[in-house]
């Protein structure tokens, strides 16, 4: 069934919609839990909580991108329940890709300073839409989907050093733009 | 900004790029491939072409290089040459013959004969190499190398301690040729007696020694590429030999005027030869060039 079908079916607030989403999605949001979470029993918890959130979510709002809305609400889950288990330290894959993402932070005399997150995610946006597909699919994988550069380099056919390289270049290209956008 | 403002910010990125990430990988465009195919299969052509030249050339061999072969045995094997050096350093003999055979199955062997003086520090090295091979090629290239040796103390005088010489210490013939009392050598060339080193003296000895002791030395003479022997039979014939070497081989002039080899004449040990070789050099550094202008070898 095609997505917009699937958002038909959560606005007429029928059951079919989790039944559809779960068959065309659940291989993807469990990809994203399991990255983040590494258990299985976790992941489903995270999945059954995704599919409410979506559920309630939808009405009111029409998302453009449904796999982008249903893997940002499993992900948020996911790191929440992390935050709660305190088990962060016990995710070394995304402990790993969070900590590589210090190289992007700009070196601002403010350090305290906050930032919209909305605000910054388009500014990370407008960033990654000047970057190749491949190296934004490969940045957002990594970052955002917590894969791991072993995974990346056998999903896209590259050596391992290759996308170790690739992401190297990429966050220090992200700092320079951050650091030109006066963050 | 903190970290944890980046990883909301990354958390917040635009759905599309999300979903996109979230789809298959980009695929190799067909004509990238036909580009990546034509470029690897021309790369491995010239890889495969380059080595089979370099197999080729290889396989074909190639002469050596008479200057660079000879003094890369030397340069290779720079061990052998101190050690052979080193065999009796206190006396600051050098004279080595070296015989190698380098680069079994090559088809090439490198005779090298070498021989190093005692010039104050120096030592020069010559090596002959030749090939066994039947290809264009020089057959004997002859080049020198020259390198630094530690520069030996003088050689105290062995004349009545060494073995060789015990027996000659009390060897007479008319007139007498040496006095080494006093600390000083003398000897009669050509009929007047002139100093000399101990050295020299040791040599004209040894080579006395290789002539029937009954002989009678009537002469000695030095004309700097060698020296000569005046001996007269017990038959009362009388003969005038002439000594020389050339790359750790000894020879003589006979009484009818043939140029011999002294070991083959008179069954001398190799060992002999050598300590008499070295013995020659110390009297004339020049000997080589000598023998090489007079006998054109």
């Amino acid at each position: 069934m095609e997505d917009p079908d699937i958002i038909d079916l959560y606005w007429e607030r029928s059951e079919n919609a989790i039944a559809e989403t779960d068959a065309k999605y659940k291989g993807l949001c469990m990809h994203v839990a399991n990255n983040i979470l590494h258990n299985d029993s976790d992941a489903e918890e995270c999945l059954n909580d995704t599919y409410l959130a979506v559920w309630n979510a939808i009405p009111s709002k029409r998302p453009r991108y449904l796999p982008a809305f249903i893997c940002r609400i499993m992900r948020n889950l996911a790191l929440k329940r992390c935050e709660h288990d305190n088990a962060m330290k016990r995710r070394p894959e995304v402990m790993l890709s969070l900590d590589e993402l210090d190289e992007c932070i700009p070196s601002s005399e403010d350090v305290e300073a906050a930032c919209d997150a909305e605000e910054l995610g388009r500014i990370i946006s407008s960033f990654l839409r000047q970057q190749p597909k491949r190296n934004r699919m490969i940045f957002l994988r990594r970052y955002w989907y917590f894969d791991s550069q072993s995974k990346l380099a056998e999903s896209f056919g590259m050596s391992e050093n290759a996308v170790k390289q690739l992401l190297f270049r990429m966050r220090g290209q992200l700092k320079e733009y951050l650091e030109k956008e006066g963050l | 900004m903190k970290k944890d403002d980046l990883i909301k910010g990354i958390g917040a990125v635009d759905d599309e790029l999300i979903a996109e990430a979230a789809g298959r990988e980009p695929k190799m465009k067909y004509k990238t491939k036909v580009r990546l195919f034509c470029f690897l299969t021309g790369a491995a052509a010239v890889a495969a072409m380059v080595a089979t030249g370099f197999l080729l050339k290889a396989s074909l061999g190639k002469p050596p290089k008479s200057d660079d072969k000879a003094a890369a045995i030397v340069t290779e094997d720079p061990g052998r040459v101190e050690a052979e050096t080193a065999t009796s350093p206190e006396e600051g003999t050098t004279a080595n013959i070296i015989t190698e055979t380098a680069r079994a199955g090559s088809g090439y062997e490198y005779a090298t004969l070498a021989e190093t003086t005692t010039k104050k520090g120096a030592a020069t090295v010559t090596a002959a190499v030749t090939s066994t091979k039947n290809i264009t090629m020089p057959e004997t290239t002859v080049s020198t190398v020259t390198t630094d040796v530690p520069q030996t103390e003088e050689r105290p005088f062995t004349f009545s301690n060494n073995e060789f010489f015990a027996p000659m210490k009390d060897f007479q013939w008319e007139g007498g040729i040496v006095n080494v009392q006093f600390g000083t050598a003398v000897l009669r060339d050509r009929g007047v007696w002139v100093n000399c080193s101990y050295e020299q003296a040791d040599s004209i000895l040894s080579m006395i020694h290789f002539l029937k002791p009954t002989d009678i030395v009537e002469d000695i003479g030095f004309d700097g590429g060698g020296f000569t022997v005046k001996t007269i039979y017990s038959d009362g014939s009388s003969c005038e030999y002439e000594f020389f070497g050339e790359l750790g081989i000894y020879y003589f002039k006979d009484k009818d005027g043939t140029v011999k080899r002294l070991a083959d004449t008179f069954g001398v040990e190799f060992d002999i030869v050598k300590y008499l070789q070295e013995e020659f050099i110390k009297i004339d550094p020049y000997i080589t060039a000598f023998f090489e202008e007079k006998y054109g070898q």
